[in-house]
């Protein structure tokens, strides 16, 4: 009895033996190496909002071998269309969902639901009172630009400073404009900070600051908290290069971002300065981290991404060229 | 030690315990695993070995491929410098000229590696350049690293760091990474002499991609760094420069031309590097040592697969042939075992010639064992045959001394006739007895030995007894061995006649049966308790010490020595009653010739 099992055994592990190796030699080179699939959502308004980031995200894909969809929403898309999109990744195959939210309240009930069953990581602007996965301190960035531009108001002996409220849907925006608020409040408390804000039927953001500056507040400091304000008011500089106090306009303008067009902006003096996070490690990370997540390791969110205070004088520096001009 | 010597005898002493089918097996086994993992193991590490020179010299052979396209690259460009140098600038007075056409000519000649060509005075204003026309406003470029490497050592070129280009209003917002290749120029103005700096901006898209087509073909990497352990080129470099990698640029900018190896964060590489000549930049080629072995890893798993096949084929070999080896053994060992049991044991032969011959030397040694035992036994029975012989043969001395005796008083009493039929009896019992030496004799012949018994018994009892002899004439042609009946008489007479006082009857009866002839002597004596008459024919610690001295037990052996065990002495006994004493014989009227011999039937 003993021996017929042994002999059984015995048998038993030399067929598995000789089919793993037939396995190995003529059924496993032909099978298709499958490949993990992820999405990535970004609002975008030009092709080059968030090159830094992308080159991040290709770099992370390449390293860690898995396929990038890059899906982009236009930036005045509905946070319902994001939604849309989110879904229809999910159907089509996506395991995991690398999102830069439009929209933080509306969208937070709905992408709790769906990150049960797919792993969503959210990049730059939380959902909710949620702070981002991966994103750069958006209070501290706030609160770095505020404390420069209170500087160059001391220096200059002004006390009015106007804050672009646009965007502000996006948690990250709210936590800058309260982090630049409270700057201002610690460093200058006697200065006064004005909100600006387009009125129903204001389309054009640039135009609308030009002429809010040029015509109602001139002289006063401005700036803008996200990228896309940044280059309005980029824009509304240099479209009002002609006008006599162009020059204060540009020496009292600040944003946050660092698109080609803030950084060309700023190369050309049409602000004064910049506050941007390295936005080539929050891409990478973020999808590093939703592979990790989507493979059940553990994750670190909220990884740290820095950021800086670039002006014009400093822009050539190696540490922001390397991080302003990325090598595509 | 001790232990290790311990363990080394248990193995011994478990290894003895068990058959030679299970040593052979696993000894053919455990010698075989052993030389196929050695095997494994040399081919393995031949194969690795070979693995990783293959590898090792295809990266350096890239890498030296990359060293010339490099090279080739830069000379390009030293050459477009010299050209715009000694082609066109030291031909132009610029107070009277310019070079506009000559550089936007080699410029659009050479579009696809260049960024810029511009030509600047000691104090930084650009006497021409191409394709831009416009430095920016904010701009000093005496500051700039290019411009002062070139105004220090106005002889030689001199290459820069890649750096961002921050010389021209860019109305396209394009930036460019460059790596400024700057040297100092003497400008004629108006037939003057001045110094000035020529630049020429490389495009570092043009050396990174000879290298990111490089980097896609090699196992590992290569990146290019400048004398100092600079990153010009990696391609990973956009990682480095966020700070979520690291590199080991600054320590292989200390090592010489050629391969070492490393152990950086933890993984073991190599390195290969090389010089560029002229720019002192190092070509660095980095291979982690896990991706050498990485790629054939399917390879080792197919060869641990095939060496475990191997190794159970071995083992199924082994053990069919170590079966093949040891069955006719088992078989040979079978037959040997029947050896003690059986009369007629086959030894096997068969298997290999060896064991065959094995087998018949058993089988030739049973044979010549059992030759020699029946020679011992039938030396026995004829030693045996010889003493009863003896013993047959004699006539206790006390028994010929009586009867001489009897004989005597009857001649002094002169009793003439009754010495004379003593004497004659007497003759006639010896005659008989001696029998010419045969032992062999007819019924007929032993009855009259008995007859001559009694009567000089007779004599001597003075007719105590009386004997009756109830024969059939028929029978005393058959053969009986000599002298059964007399000692039969002789116990009946002195165990039963003697207190007789004349009313003793010996009967002496012959009868037969189909093939059985019985001579019984039958006295009417005191009879011979039970207990007695049990051992009586067995127990060979009694004497007798009187009569003829040959006892029922000698008789007894005498004839189941001739007949074989079926015949022999029966005795039955009454107390007070008498005893019967029966010879069982074979009814023959001729004895064949192996009884004759001695041997039973």
């Amino acid at each position: 009895m003993k021996n017929k099992y042994l002999r059984f055994l015995f048998v038993l592990f030399f067929a598995a033996a000789v089919f793993s190796l037939l396995y190995l030699s003529f059924f496993l080179p032909q099978l298709p190496k499958a490949t993990e699939q992820y999405s990535v959502i970004l609002y975008q308004y030009t092709d080059n909002d968030w090159t830094s980031l992308l080159e991040g995200i290709r770099q992370a894909e390449e390293d860690e071998g898995v396929v990038v969809n890059y899906v982009t929403t236009s930036l005045e898309a509905s946070p319902e269309n994001e939604l849309e999109l989110v879904k229809r990744e999910i159907e089509n195959g996506a395991e995991g969902i690398l999102l830069a939210p439009a929209d933080s309240d509306i969208l937070a009930k709905e992408i709790a639901q769906i990150a049960k069953n797919t792993p969503v990581i959210t990049l730059e602007t939380g959902l909710g009172t949620e702070n981002a996965d991966i994103s750069g301190d958006n209070y501290g960035m706030g609160y770095l630009l505020g404390c420069q531009v209170a500087d160059d108001m001391q220096r200059a002996d002004e006390k009015s400073v106007c804050i672009i409220k646009e965007y502000m849907e996006r948690q990250s925006v709210q936590q800058r404009c309260q982090g630049f608020v409270d700057a201002i409040g610690e460093k200058l408390p006697e200065a006064l900070i004005q909100e600006y804000s387009r009125s129903e039927g204001d389309y054009n953001l640039p135009v609308c600051i030009a002429n809010m500056y040029l015509h109602g507040s001139s002289g006063i400091y401005i700036a803008a908290l996200d990228k896309y304000c940044t280059e309005a008011l980029i824009e509304a500089v240099s479209s009002s290069e002609s006008e006599p106090n162009n020059y204060l306009f540009r020496q009292r303008a600040y944003g946050i971002g660092n698109t080609e067009k803030t950084v060309s902006g700023l190369d050309a003096g049409l602000i004064r300065g910049l506050v941007y996070q390295n936005e080539f490690n929050m891409g990478y990370q973020g999808l590093q981290a939703l592979i990790q997540k989507k493979q059940n390791k553990k994750t670190e969110p909220n990884a740290e991404i820095k950021y800086y205070y670039v002006t014009q004088d400093t822009l050539y520096e190696p540490e922001n060229q390397r991080l302003l001009f990325p090598l595509k | 030690m001790n232990w290790f010597r311990k363990k080394i005898e248990q193995i011994k002493y478990y290894y003895r315990q068990k058959s030679m089918q299970f040593t052979i097996s696993l000894s053919f086994t455990l010698v075989t695993v052993a030389g196929m993992l050695l095997m494994a193991m040399f081919l393995f590490r031949s194969y690795q070995s070979a693995m990783e020179t293959s590898i090792l010299e295809d990266n350096a052979r890239i890498l030296d491929q990359v060293d010339i396209n490099l090279n080739s690259y830069l000379r390009s460009m030293m050459r477009i410098s010299d050209s715009v140098y000694y082609n066109s600038i030291k031909q132009t007075d610029f107070g009277v000229s310019g070079i506009d056409n000559d550089l936007s000519l080699l410029y659009e000649a050479n579009k696809d590696s260049l960024v810029s060509i511009a030509c600047f005075t000691e104090k930084g204003n650009l006497v021409s350049s191409v394709p831009f026309s416009t430095l920016k406003h904010n701009i000093d470029v005496t500051r700039q690293d290019w411009f002062q490497s070139a105004s220090e050592k106005m002889e030689n070129l001199h290459f820069s760091d890649f750096h961002v280009q921050n010389l021209f209003d860019n109305s396209s917002d394009r930036y460019y990474w460059v790596i400024s290749l700057s040297r100092g120029v003497e400008l004629t103005r108006n037939g003057n002499l001045e110094s000035g700096i020529l630049l020429v901006d490389m495009d570092f898209n043009g050396i990174r991609q000879l290298f990111a087509k490089v980097n896609s073909q090699s196992t590992g990497y290569v990146y290019l760094m400048d004398s100092s352990g600079k990153l010009i080129y990696h391609p990973k470099q956009n990682l480095i420069f966020s700070n979520l990698m690291e590199e080991s640029n600054l320590y292989a900018s200390t090592l010489e031309d050629g391969t070492h190896k490393e152990v950086f964060g933890k993984e073991d590489r190599m390195l290969v590097v090389k010089t560029v000549g002229y720019t002192g930049w190092k070509i660095v080629s980095v291979t982690p040592m896990k991706s050498l072995y990485g790629s054939f890893s399917r390879t080792q798993l197919m060869a641990v697969i095939i060496l475990i096949i191997a190794i159970l084929a071995m083992v199924f070999i082994n053990q069919s042939i170590s079966v093949y080896v040891v069955k006719p053994l088992k078989h040979l060992e079978d037959s040997v075992k029947e050896i003690g049991f059986s009369p007629t044991p086959q030894i096997y032969i068969g298997g290999s010639d060896e064991i065959q011959h094995l087998g018949r030397t058993i089988q030739s040694m049973v044979s010549e064992m059992r030759r020699l035992t029946d020679d011992i036994v039938k030396e026995q029975e004829e030693k045996r045959k010889s003493e009863l012989d003896a013993l047959q043969s004699q006539i206790n001395p006390h028994f010929l001394y009586n009867t001489l005796d009897s004989i005597m008083w009857m001649i002094e009493a002169e009793k003439y006739e009754d010495a004379i039929s003593m004497v004659q009896a007497l003759g006639n019992l010896f005659r008989i007895s001696l029998s010419r030496g045969k032992t062999i004799i007819t019924v007929g012949e032993e009855i009259q030995h008995a007859k001559n018994y009694i009567a000089i018994q007779k004599y001597r009892y003075k007719n105590k007894f009386e004997a009756f002899f109830e024969i059939d004439e028929a029978l005393t042609q058959y053969k009986t061995i000599k002298l059964v009946i007399q000692p039969l008489i002789e116990n009946a007479i002195y165990y039963g006649m003697e207190f007789m006082d004349g009313d003793g009857e010996i009967h002496i009866r012959v009868r037969s049966t189909d093939n059985d002839l019985f001579i019984e002597v039958a006295d009417n004596g005191p009879g011979i308790p039970q207990d007695r008459l049990s051992s009586l024919l067995t127990d060979e610690s009694r004497e007798r010490s009187r009569g003829s001295g040959i006892g029922l037990r000698n008789v007894h052996q005498r004839i189941q020595l001739y007949f074989g065990p079926d015949y022999g002495l029966e005795i039955e006994s009454e107390p007070d009653e008498g005893t019967l004493v029966r010879i069982h014989l074979p009814l023959c009227l001729e004895l064949p010739e192996a009884v004759k011999g001695g041997n039973a039937l």
